[in-house]
């Protein structure tokens, strides 16, 4: 039915400048980057949609022919029915410019990672790295316990946040019957700020929400022992939201303006990996921005890095440095990566022969599912 | 300095902030309820304290009036007066004092303002549809009236027609009562249950848009977004309608020159340097511009278009 209104149209046909592809070695991703969602295409529709720049409706159809009818009137009716574009006659097509593809943010240090292991240690630093990232503008703070933190040491963490930039406070904590439900409620209640409370090692999987902050109370049964457990690119991880888009064509998008606190107070760009830049009881936040070893790293996006450049995901993807399939490799593909851009295949990567020797240099050989 | 007047709660200021403190700029905001004290207008020098800080007009560099209400006096001093009628022609004349005294203080700053309560918070909207006439700005038919006949007329001619508030008032009644300003469709049928004569109001013909355009000027530069709004039930059946289908898209669109130059003229009027606009690009392929909204949220044209515009502000006020 499409076709019958659309082979003679003198219409072009326009694709809404929030959605943009990404071609990959084998296919290509058109990422909604308004609605944060994407679909996979064939490489061949990308030609299609050059094409429909430059050809009305009732042109691209002579120019494909009568054997490739039915390609173009599916092409039409996915861009149409998915509204990734519309129709437009060529005076008002010409008054739709591309989105300017760029990202800036005003904050030094935009989210930052704090791991507890004890909890003395972590409180020792923290009021005062609170407070650094305040001068830096820090908006998103993730703090991830190993071990049970009690209601007073929860309350304590979420407390030194309230009069600082940090607007979202993410919590991750290990499971013990003392933290009841309810006083998690009123932790959630007392701290806006909180959006959510991870709950690991727990016997259950379960989800709370407290609607008055919209935020997110979990339960799960995955453990989380030390930072082993992070680095993992999964399709449930992508983000193709406009920010992220934007962000993943100029930087790193996992490290980008990160600043992170291992469990031993170490200032790192993120906890898992081994090179630290002083300990947070004696060195100074911003005088870490200003080493270019910290910084340069926010700068390796994903066209820089081996076998992502060439993938279709590549913009909507989280990276990771911190576990690579050739360790000594700056741009090496994440270790904990299974998908492979020339076969357009998943796969397990814990399975993969040729990541074994890297899997047991960073001994992650009993790792598991993930949480993050 | 830069000074910045607005509301605690305004999500925009806060994000221009962040930009003036990576700029490592000097600014004071002031809130709504916030009240200077010590103000002195002497000769040329007007001054007031902030806070613990003396704020001398002279040497502020840049003032950005972004939305709220200046208080310049203490409503609470007048609480003590027993005698109600004193205490409400007090309160009145507090209030004409104030806007004479804020107009002043307004004006010694208007060459280094991005916008100002002054021109923001009068706009008339029947002297700008005139202006827009005299421009030869496109707008929709309108008519301003309390009297069921003439409206009766006006329906008939235009089969489906709109109304909507004659000035843009501060929607909170009181506390969190709210009056409902949105525009709303009227019918010959709706007829029936009004009065002879209302309360004078606001129609227009209702225009059928293939697309909206909310515009936000800045300075010199008209930053666009065309809104792809729901239509109904009749597009849905014929694919050739159906970008107009398309809930809620938005994204980046360019005014003809043309068209720019004239809203141009049309904001030197008002002396608005800074302000949203909203067009309709009818389904006639007409630009019918609908109004001037000074204290636009921009940041729903900024954010979809990824134009930014917190950091063009922020550039502006620090320049």
């Amino acid at each position: 039915m499409l076709s019958i209104n659309l082979q003679h149209s003198d219409k072009f046909i326009v694709i809404f400048a929030s959605c943009f592809i990404t071609k990959g070695h084998g296919r290509s991703l058109i990422i909604d980057s308004q609605r944060g969602k994407f679909d996979l295409i064939p490489n061949d529709m990308v030609d299609f949609i050059q094409n429909s720049k430059l050809y009305t409706i009732r042109t691209l159809f002579k120019i494909y022919g009568t054997d490739n009818k039915e390609i173009v009137e599916s092409y039409l009716s996915f861009i149409l029915e998915n509204e990734y574009g519309f129709l437009a006659n060529d005076k008002i097509r010409k008054k739709f410019p591309e989105i300017e593809v760029k990202w800036q943010h005003p904050s030094k240090i935009t989210n930052s990672i704090i791991d507890v292991k004890v909890f003395e240690t972590t409180q020792e630093i923290y009021l005062q790295t609170i407070s650094q990232l305040d001068t830096l503008q820090c908006e998103a703070l993730q703090i991830r316990s190993y071990i049970s933190l009690s209601e007073s040491q929860l309350t304590y963490l979420a407390e030194a946040i309230k009069n600082t930039c940090i607007e979202h406070l993410e919590i991750y904590t290990k499971y013990n019957d003392q933290l009841t439900l309810k006083k998690l409620n009123k932790l959630l209640l007392n701290n806006q700020k909180i959006s959510n409370i991870i709950i690991h090692s727990a016997s259950k999987e379960d989800e709370y929400e407290v609607i008055k902050n919209l935020s997110t109370i979990y339960y799960t049964a995955q453990t989380l022992t030390d930072e082993t457990c992070c680095g993992l690119v999964e399709k449930q991880y992508f983000n193709a939201i406009k920010d992220h888009y934007m962000e993943a064509n100029f930087h790193n998008s996992c490290l980008n303006r990160k600043l992170s606190i291992d469990g031993n107070g170490e200032i790192k760009n993120c906890p898992s990996m081994s090179k630290s830049y002083g300990n947070a009881k004696d060195t100074n936040l911003v005088s870490v921005l200003t080493n270019e070893d910290f910084t340069a790293i926010w700068n390796i996006k994903k066209d820089f890095v081996l076998t992502c450049q060439d993938c279709e995901f590549r913009y909507v993807c989280t990276d990771c440095r911190a576990y690579v399939e050739t360790p000594d490799n700056l741009y090496a593909k994440p270790l904990k990566c299974g998908y492979d851009p020339y076969t357009n295949e998943w796969s397990d990567w814990k399975e993969n022969p040729l990541k074994q020797k890297a899997i047991s240099e960073y001994q992650l050989t009993n790792v598991k599912r993930t949480l993050f | 300095m830069i000074l910045i007047k607005s509301n605690a709660d305004d999500y925009s200021t806060t994000q221009v902030l962040k930009w003036l403190v990576h700029f490592n700029k000097k600014f004071l905001r002031l809130n709504n309820s916030t009240l200077l004290k010590h103000l002195e207008i002497k000769d040329d020098t007007i001054s007031f304290v902030y806070g613990n800080q003396k704020v001398i007009l002279s040497d502020v560099s840049k003032y950005w009036y972004r939305r709220g209400r200046w208080d310049t006096f203490s409503r609470k001093q007048l609480r003590h007066i027993q005698d109600k009628k004193l205490n409400t022609y007090l309160n009145f004349f507090n209030k004409e004092v104030e806007r004479d005294v804020i107009a002043t203080l307004e004006k010694s700053l208007f060459s280094k303002s991005l916008n100002s309560y002054q021109t923001s918070s009068n706009i008339n909207k029947l002297d700008v549809l005139k202006s827009c006439k005299e421009l030869g700005i496109k707008t929709p038919e309108t008519l301003v009236t309390n009297s069921k006949e003439a409206l009766k007329d006006f329906v008939t001619t235009h089969t489906t027609i709109i109304t909507k508030a004659v000035n843009n008032l501060d929607p909170n009644i009181k506390g969190n009562v709210f009056a409902d300003l949105m525009t709303k469709k009227i019918t010959l049928e709706n007829l029936d249950t009004l009065p002879k004569t209302f309360n004078i109001s606001l129609f227009q013909n209702l225009v059928e848009k293939e697309f909206e355009i909310r515009s936000f000027f800045l300075v010199d530069t008209f930053y666009s977004m065309a809104i792809f709004s729901q239509n109904d039930e009749k597009t849905k059946v014929d694919f050739r309608n159906y970008n107009m289908k398309s809930p809620n898209r938005c994204v980046p669109f360019t005014l003809p020159t043309s068209l720019a130059s004239k809203l141009r003229e049309l904001l030197k009027i008002y002396k608005l340097n800074s302000a949203s606009l909203d067009i309709i690009y009818t389904t006639d392929d007409e630009y019918k511009f609908l109004e001037i909204n000074p204290i636009g949220q921009y940041d729903m044209v900024s954010k979809p278009c990824n134009y930014y515009l917190d950091v063009e502000i922020a550039n502006h006020l620090a320049s």
